[in-house]
């Protein structure tokens, strides 16, 4: 069973009179329980995919499928939910709110919910025990600013799954941290898709941590090769 | 409190220093708001409660007689008195005037004064309550039964170089047309307040009446001051229903006509002979004897039916008397007549009617009116052709159609009385053009403020809007509406103008009574008056600082809407990638 498939995906940045080609018609299909990664060079168009696959951004042409869901037609409004209940973030830069601490971080996608699927016990009983799992209860009602780069990483994992989501999508994730923590935050994240069974896409360049990736999918020039 | 709440009171505290500039902005918007409305407010406090009040009064009854020489004068000031009672709503305080314009003489100078006569029952007065006696009292003018007593207000006093104890001559023409005058003595010396009632001096009204040759009855004006006015415009609209209410009805005398023969009662009317009321009366009566025509130049010409003058033995060309009870003199009052025509009544009601020539008749009834005044109803087809009780004046709206009003009447020969309603906006235009002169002063200050104002807090709201950029990325990255992202914002700004505004009030509150602890000595500067005894006075109303709070948050709403709602609309990915 596909969470995602990609059919002749072309995205294409305009800049100036000519345009950037950043996807080239790209073709891809990531299992369910997949750990995989998105591996090429700088400017291959691993951020240009993720986010496409993210519903963050939109192909120019091609079809996008979450869930066998095409998503290329959907309103803003529909995707955000989609999102919001469907996919979980990791960032490159982490991005913490930085007025909440870690609790309430980790909280807050719940709490964007307005279907109220949760009652406020199971919110933050659901918060804790993420919080846990990433060995971070110590440190529960800390700000983000008074945490390491490899905290905040594990905040925002326990943010990107606290929706129980079906994906979640990173972004190099170990890209600003040193590469001892960053294998730790990779064999978190292992962890997590062996207990949570979700699907994991992560985009890196660096060899080191391909090791995790159950699957590899590899990029250059907008193109998937091999 | 829902996590946008906690977001937007959190993001308040943490870009403190940006939001407490923005705070002090719409701080300062509000302080400089609530200063100017409750000083304009203020102004227009004083204006219309206090200054108004002492110079022309709210609304004004005023009657007139003869046309030609002007004379001021109200004859049954209690029944207009009851009139206005009935038809103004909020009044104040009600009064008749006495008073004129006189020459006063004091020691080798002369200057003119208001002289008004002030009931020795107004001690209680709040004219004279506040009044600031620095020398004698008042009771020693008004309770004064040894001698004729005059107050002024220190700068009359040095006008006429008097002292307390002094005697100054007054000098004027009556009423009546006479030459009169009196020596009063100096009693009391008030303290000017403002240049109004400087020209103002006050003696006991029984004795201004007899100096004046007024009766009791008589005033030369009917003052109405609304309470607490809020909003002077109104007085127009109570005018215009006091107006509507003052309908003069068909002047007439309940009078014996007395001949050789005998005395009979009879309505006495006044007919103007007009060719075109010939018409009106034909319908009622036929001539049959006499010639009506003398009517118009025969100015104690008398129109009679052939019943009474059988009843009273005349024929046209004789001379008879008629006599009345006068409504506020003991002795009747007798005047000749001349027969001129008889009629036949084609009614018997006017069998018992007489109608007399228009001076004959407005040369007893506006000086003596009668005790009995004869019902004539107003819509009876010969109405027109009738002299009515007084002429009412259109009402006007401003001091020139009021002028060019009493300009034209005074081109007419009119003998009778000439009522008229007005108000402020019309007896005291300089004071209410000064209010809004001063009023826009005011809001231009305001707009200009505004403008500056305004652009600060646009400018520091898309700074903050940018530098949050990523941030707004993020949230709608994990699944935030944009009507969420929007109110984020919004009640951040929301929460700040709330603030600000409270803390602006308080600040503009500390600054009026700072403002007005200080006391102004302006001299004979006019604009003493817009002070209240040398103080700045503010009245600070409550709908205005709701208003004032309310543009504030409005404006501030308003943009941190708008622009958040543009930065919501960023694409996700864009609004990700964004780096300041
Ligand atoms: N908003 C944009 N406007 C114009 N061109 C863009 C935009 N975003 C990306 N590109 C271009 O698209 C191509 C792919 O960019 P993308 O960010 O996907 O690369 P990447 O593989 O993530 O690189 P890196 O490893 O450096 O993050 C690049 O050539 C880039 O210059
Ligand atoms: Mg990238």
């Amino acid at each position: 069973m596909n969470v995602i498939e990609l059919k002749d995906v072309i995205k294409e940045y305009p800049l100036g009179k000519t345009s950037v080609h950043a996807l080239r018609g790209v073709n891809l299909s990531v299992k369910e329980g997949d750990f995989t990664s998105i591996v090429g060079p700088s400017g291959s168009g691993k951020t240009t995919l993720l986010n496409i696959i993210g519903c963050i951004d939109h192909a120019t042409t091609g079809v996008v499928k979450v869930h066998g869901k095409d998503v290329t037609t959907m309103s803003d409004y529909s995707l955000t939910l989609l999102r919001l209940h469907s996919i979980g973030f990791i960032f490159q830069t982490f991005n913490l709110i930085p007025v909440l601490n870690v609790r309430e971080n980790v909280e807050f996608p719940l709490l964007l919910m307005k279907s109220k699927n949760y009652t406020k016990k199971q919110i933050k009983e659901r918060a804790e025990k993420l919080i846990e799992e990433v060995g971070l209860s110590e440190h529960i009602n800390h700000r983000p600013y008074e945490l390491s780069g490899g905290q905040r990483q594990r905040v925002a994992i326990a943010r990107a799954l606290v929706t129980n989501p079906d994906i979640v999508l990173a972004d190099e994730p170990t890209a600003n941290l040193d590469s001892e923590t960053g294998e730790r935050i990779l064999s978190l994240m292992q962890e997590l898709n062996k207990i949570e069974k979700t699907t994991f896409i992560f985009s890196t360049h660096d060899p080191e941590i391909l090791k995790y990736a159950k699957s590899i999918t590899k990029i250059r020039d907008g193109k998937i090769v091999a | 409190m829902s996590v946008v709440t906690k977001i937007s009171l959190r993001n308040l505290i943490r870009q403190k220093r940006r939001n407490i500039l923005l705070g002090i902005c719409m701080a300062v918007s509000m302080c400089i708001l609530v200063l100017v409305f409750a000083f304009t407010s203020g102004i227009t406090d004083i204006l219309f409660n206090k200054v108004l009040v002492y110079m022309s009064g709210h609304i004004r009854i005023e009657m007139t007689e003869n046309t030609n020489s002007f004379k001021q004068i109200i004859r049954d000031t209690d029944h207009f008195m009851r009139i206005a009672e009935e038809n103004v709503e909020g009044i104040g305080e009600i009064y008749s005037e006495v008073g004129a314009f006189v020459r006063c003489l004091g020691n080798g100078k002369t200057t003119n004064v208001v002289l008004i006569g002030m009931p020795v029952e107004d001690l209680e007065d709040p004219f004279i309550q506040q009044m600031k006696v620095v020398e004698g009292s008042v009771e020693d003018v008004l309770l004064n039964t040894e001698e004729d007593t005059i107050g002024l207000f220190q700068q009359t006093a040095d006008d006429l170089n008097v002292k307390l104890g002094d005697t100054v001559k007054v000098r004027l023409n009556t009423f009546s047309g006479q030459v009169q005058s009196a020596v009063l003595t100096v009693r009391a010396i008030a303290e000017s307040q403002s240049m109004f009632m400087d020209m103002v001096a006050f003696m006991r009204e029984d004795r201004s009446r007899v100096l004046l040759n007024m009766r009791e009855q008589e005033s030369i004006g009917i003052v109405m001051n609304m309470k607490n006015m809020e909003n002077p415009a109104s007085v127009i609209e109570k005018a215009d229903k006091l107006h509507a209410a003052l309908k003069p009805d068909i002047a007439g005398i309940t009078a014996s006509l007395i001949s050789a023969k005998g005395e009979f009662e009879l309505d006495l009317f006044a007919l103007k002979t007009d060719e075109e009321n010939e018409a009106l009366y034909e319908d009622f009566f036929v001539i049959s004897a006499g010639d009506i025509s003398e009517l118009a130049t025969q100015e104690t010409g008398v129109l009679l039916s052939e019943q009474k003058a059988r009843e009273l033995g005349v024929v046209p060309g004789d001379t008879l008397y008629f006599r009345y009870r006068p409504r506020f003199d003991e002795t009747d009052r007798t005047d000749e007549l001349k027969v001129v025509a008889l009629f036949t009544a084609k009614s018997p009601e006017f069998n018992n009617t007489a109608f007399v020539h228009e001076e004959v008749f407005c040369n007893n009834y506006f000086g003596y009116l009668p005790e009995v005044e004869p019902a004539f109803a107003k819509d009876h087809p010969l109405a027109p052709a009738l002299v009515l009780q007084y002429i009412l004046l259109e009402r006007t709206g401003d001091s020139d159609a009021y002028m060019k009003k009493y300009q034209d009447l005074r081109k007419g020969e009119w003998k009778g009385a000439v009522l008229d309603v007005s108000t402020m906006y019309e007896t005291a235009s300089m004071v209410i053009s000064l209010q809004y002169v001063l009023n826009f002063v005011g809001m231009a200050a305001v707009a200009i403020l505004f403008v500056v104002i305004l652009i600060g807090v646009i400018n520091t709201l898309r700074m903050s809007i940018r530098e949050r950029t990523r941030e707004i990325g993020t949230n709608r990255a994990i699944g935030m509406q944009k009507v969420d992202i929007v109110n984020t914002f919004v009640s951040e700004i929301f929460f700040l103008s709330l603030i600000s505004c409270a803390v602006g009030l308080v600040i503009a509150f500390g600054l009026m009574q700072f403002f007005s602890m200080f006391t102004f000595d302006l001299g004979k500067n006019p604009l003493t008056m817009l002070l209240v005894e040398g103080h700045l006075h503010f009245v600070p109303r409550i709908s205005l600082i709701l208003g004032s709070g309310f543009i504030i948050t409005c404006i501030s709403f308003c943009i941190a809407f708008f622009t958040s709602r543009k930065a919501s609309k960023m694409s996700v990915a864009d609004a990700l990638r964004h780096y300041e």
